[in-house]
């Protein structure tokens, strides 16, 4: 049975191919229905636990430095998990990066005047970029007070930088030791700021209350920069678009 | 109450049946389509559940930067298919040997 | 005491910074010279920490990140057993990065080779250090996305669908994994290994929460019939990437579903279940043994042969059967299993890496065309036959010290049929050892001539492959040591009050 659903290859270029035999399907389609009902009977027949971790959350969140208990989670009482996501996402930007042919350093973006956008690609990139970029920025400050934070700020600005980038006016240097700076800044600036409030505090991680919420922006701003570019490097090296520039370089 | 309730309803039916759509859909634009209301339908959810954080990473991320990658990944699939096609004859012969196995 | 335990995150942190410098260098060279050094400080830091554990009463060291204790934050913990685990995880990345830097050195392949082998190992050690369920999640996403990328930068056809194959079983097992930890959250509210494993009972959530995480582990781990993925991924990477996925990343999903079993859900495991595991383990290693056998490609063979060393790990699970009262006998089982471990992860790398020289010398690694092998690469057929001599289990040997154990623990249990299951598999083993190496002593018309010699290999990689395999013999005559290390996880495994108590005085 797994060999028929795993082995199946290249389905895209015979997709009458690529469908599973109907024995298959439903014997697919019960396994999943059996395991439906098994974790329905198991959640109705045991009491869900009184409170969790909210109201530990809740009465630790004035010494969090900031006030969304999501964020608080995500980067103080649970940090170290985020801090292995960031490294997660390094990993993905890693093996997306092209493969440098030659290595030259060039800048990291190129402007070529004269390729022409159009009318509606250079009007839509005038009016919505500059507005998902700031909508990034305030989504990342409002993660301390309200939901957002770095990851919702991250995609808006990637999404800023697909449509920058689709645009033929505009190349990005993928092979430039920038473009791998802006990859790798956020888990780089999370480990040192890390070890740097561990010299202060004895923890690994644990910032000094008075300056929680300005160390949590810091690393937030750090994991924004880094969450955008990994997603818009995803964009791009599977889209192709860039393709020329970086085989050039 | 009921409207609350009917609108549970409404997305749970709603995004399964986009799931069934995106997995048994022949066309690949289609299952993509899908796949992106699918994303639309599981923010709302989130929402219900008042899981803003959620919602908006779903959003972002899970619906639209996800759709605009399954896209650009199809643009590709064809260029190669298209590709292949013109260049090689080989590639029939293949096909009917694998059918056998 | 409490000096070593404020170094423990840098075993994690300090890969992470090792990848990112390497992400950001881009010079293969100095990647390889910081990679050596980093891995030897690694190494220096690992067996630091197994040695304070082995003189520390308590026997367990935990260090709380970002100064918030369960169940707000993240801790880490470390017990003998898990000291032993990253100890090994250190040795093996410090002679697999030396290895590495002469494998990779001519090869663009090394740019993004350096980078995800820190974070694979940074993922390894959280793994084995974290005391949070959802922490050991992130941990698996980390090791398993850089496992595959590991794999795919092989390039090749057969590569990429063996990545693709195995990023999708590895997710579907994540998934598993984080439905029961839901589950789990659910019922009891916290994500602390050592409070859960003082809370669990045998409800039904749990049951369904312990079985979710028995069919996405043994997904990862490889157990049979779940295997299916194993061979093409092990078989098609790298030899220093086949090396640590053998030796030490199964072996991470093994441990978890260990943990779950024998302490942290010990009350809703059944003794059938705990049998079934065991069937399923003997399967494994006649069906892995019989395929190895069968196999025409050396890499191959050694994967299958990965296949059915995982399920000797399986047999751990049937010798625990009714045996909870006794903690003495408990600890021969575990003692066991940790030492198949461990003999297997150095007996197994080796093996892969005399199986990469090979493959570098000849160009391939098809069985029937490397006749008469032995002229052209002594030392790395000298290397196979230690190794495999660790496989079978014959003596001086770690592997024959592991299934002495093996088998004196099924007859005192009374599982007899257990010994006919290892013994054919020893034999089957052998059978494959010797069928390769029977071919590369052959002198025949078309033996391997030096005109076939792809391309000479440094000096330095068949050096690194016999130092991993001398050292499963020097393992097989210092079984004491071992054992005693071992026995720390009695203490971890059956006594959940003693565990209990004694992290209550350390946490405070």
């Amino acid at each position: 049975m797994f060999k028929e659903i795993i082995f199946k290859e290249d389905a895209i270029n015979k997709p009458e191919k690529g469908r599973l035999p109907t024995s298959i399907a439903v014997l697919c389609g019960v396994t999943i229905l059996a395991l439906c009902t098994l974790l329905v009977g198991a959640l109705i027949s045991t009491q869900r636990h009184s409170e969790g971790l909210q109201q530990v959350v809740s009465s630790m969140l004035n010494k969090s430095g900031v006030e969304n208990p999501v964020t608080a989670v995500l980067l103080n009482f649970r940090s170290y998990d985020t801090l292995l996501e960031i490294a997660v996402l390094l990993i993905v930007a890693i093996v997306m990066l092209p493969q440098a042919t030659v290595s030259k350093s060039l800048s990291l973006i190129r402007v070529q005047q004269s390729a022409d956008p159009g009318l509606i690609m250079s009007s839509l990139l005038r009016f919505l970029a500059p507005t998902l970029i700031i909508m990034g920025g305030y989504m990342l400050w409002t993660g301390a007070y309200s939901p957002g934070g770095a990851f919702q700020a991250g995609a808006l600005i990637a999404g800023a930088g697909i449509l920058i980038f689709t645009n033929v006016q505009y190349q990005v240097n993928m092979q430039s030791f920038a473009f791998r700076a802006l990859l790798s800044i956020g888990l780089c600036i999370f480990i040192l700021s890390g070890f740097a409030v561990a010299l202060q505090t004895g923890q690994f991680l644990e910032y000094p209350q008075k300056y929680a919420s300005a160390i949590i922006l810091f690393i937030e701003t750090a994991a924004t920069v880094s969450i955008a570019t990994t997603l818009l490097l995803l964009y791009l090296a599977v889209a192709g678009t860039q393709e020329e520039f970086n085989h050039d370089a | 109450m009921s409207f609350s309730f009917f609108l549970d309803i409404f997305l749970i039916g709603g995004s399964l049946t986009m799931a069934w759509l995106c997995l048994f859909s022949h066309d690949l634009l289609k299952a993509i389509t899908c796949f992106v209301c699918m994303g639309l339908f599981v923010t709302l959810m989130w929402i219900r559940l008042d899981a803003w954080d959620v919602a908006i990473a779903e959003a972002a991320i899970g619906a639209g930067l996800t759709g605009a990658l399954l896209l650009s990944s199809r643009r590709g699939l064809k260029k190669t298919a298209a590709k292949k096609e013109s260049g090689e004859k080989r590639s029939g012969e293949k096909k009917s040997g694998e059918q056998d196995v | 005491m409490d000096n070593i335990a404020a170094l423990l995150p840098a075993l994690i942190m300090l890969p992470l910074a090792v990848s990112v410098c390497c992400v950001l260098i881009k010079n293969s060279r100095v990647c390889a010279a910081i990679s050596i050094i980093s891995a030897a400080a690694l190494l220096i830091l690992s067996a630091g920490t197994l040695l304070a554990i082995n003189t520390y009463e308590a026997g367990v060291l935990r260090y709380a990140f970002a100064g918030w204790s369960q169940p707000l934050g993240i801790e880490l913990q470390v017990s003998g057993f898990t000291a032993l685990m990253t100890a090994l995880t250190c040795l093996l990345v410090f002679v697999l990065s030396i290895y590495s830097s002469v494998y990779f050195s001519s090869s663009d392949k090394a740019i993004r080779f350096w980078p995800l082998w820190w974070l694979l190992i940074a993922g390894l050690n959280a793994l084995f250090l974290s005391s949070d369920i959802f922490n050991i999640y992130v941990a698996f996403e980390l090791i398993g996305l850089a496992a595959v990328a590991l794999i795919a930068i092989e390039n090749s056809r057969a590569a990429l669908i063996a990545a693709l194959r195995y990023l999708l079983v590895s997710l579907l097992g994540s998934l598993c994994y984080l439905l029961a930890v839901a589950l789990l959250y659910r019922e009891y509210g916290t994500l602390d290994l050592v409070q859960l494993a003082s809370m669990t009972s045998d409800s039904a959530s749990s049951t369904a929460a312990l079985m979710l995480i028995t069919i996405g582990l043994c997904l990862k781990t490889a157990l049979f019939p779940l295997h299916f993925w194993l061979p093409a991924a092990h078989g098609g990477a790298s030899a220093p990437v086949s090396a640590v996925l053998s030796a030490l990343v199964v072996k991470g999903s093994f441990y978890l579903i260990a943990r779950f079993w024998l302490d942290i859900l010990a009350p809703a495991a059944s003794d059938a279940g705990l049998i079934i595991l065991g069937v399923f383990g003997a399967a494994a290693i006649l069906w892995g043994s019989a395929q190895a056998l069968f196999a025409s490609r050396l890499k191959v063979m050694v994967a299958y042969s990965t296949v059915a060393q995982i399920g000797y790990l399986f047999l751990l699970f049937p010798l625990m059967v009714g045996n909870t009262q006794t903690n003495a006998f408990e600890g021969a089982a575990m003692g066991a299993i940790t030492y198949l471990i461990v003999a297997h992860a150095t007996a197994k790398s080796a093996m892969f890496l005399a199986a990469g020289n090979i493959m570098r010398i000849a160009g391939h690694d098809n069985i029937k065309q490397l006749k008469g092998l032995v002229r052209h690469c002594p030392l790395s057929i000298f290397t196979f036959g230690i190794a495999g001599a660790s496989l079978i289990g014959l003596p001086p040997s770690a592997g024959f010290i592991a299934k002495w154990l093996l088998l004196s623990n099924s007859i005192n249990t009374g599982q007899w049929w257990w010994v006919i299951v290892i013994l054919s598999g020893g034999l089957l083993a052998a059978a494959y050892v010797f069928k390769f190496l029977n071919l590369a002593f052959t002198k025949d018309d078309d033996t391997f001539t030096k005109a076939d010699i792809v391309r000479k290999i440094s000096p330095i990689m068949p050096l690194c492959a016999l130092a991993l395999a001398l050292l499963t013999v020097v393992l097989g005559f210092n079984a004491q040591w071992l054992l005693d290390i071992s026995g720390t996880l009695v203490y971890e495994t059956t006594g959940q009050g003693f565990t209990v108590q004694n992290l209550a005085g350390v946490a405070q």
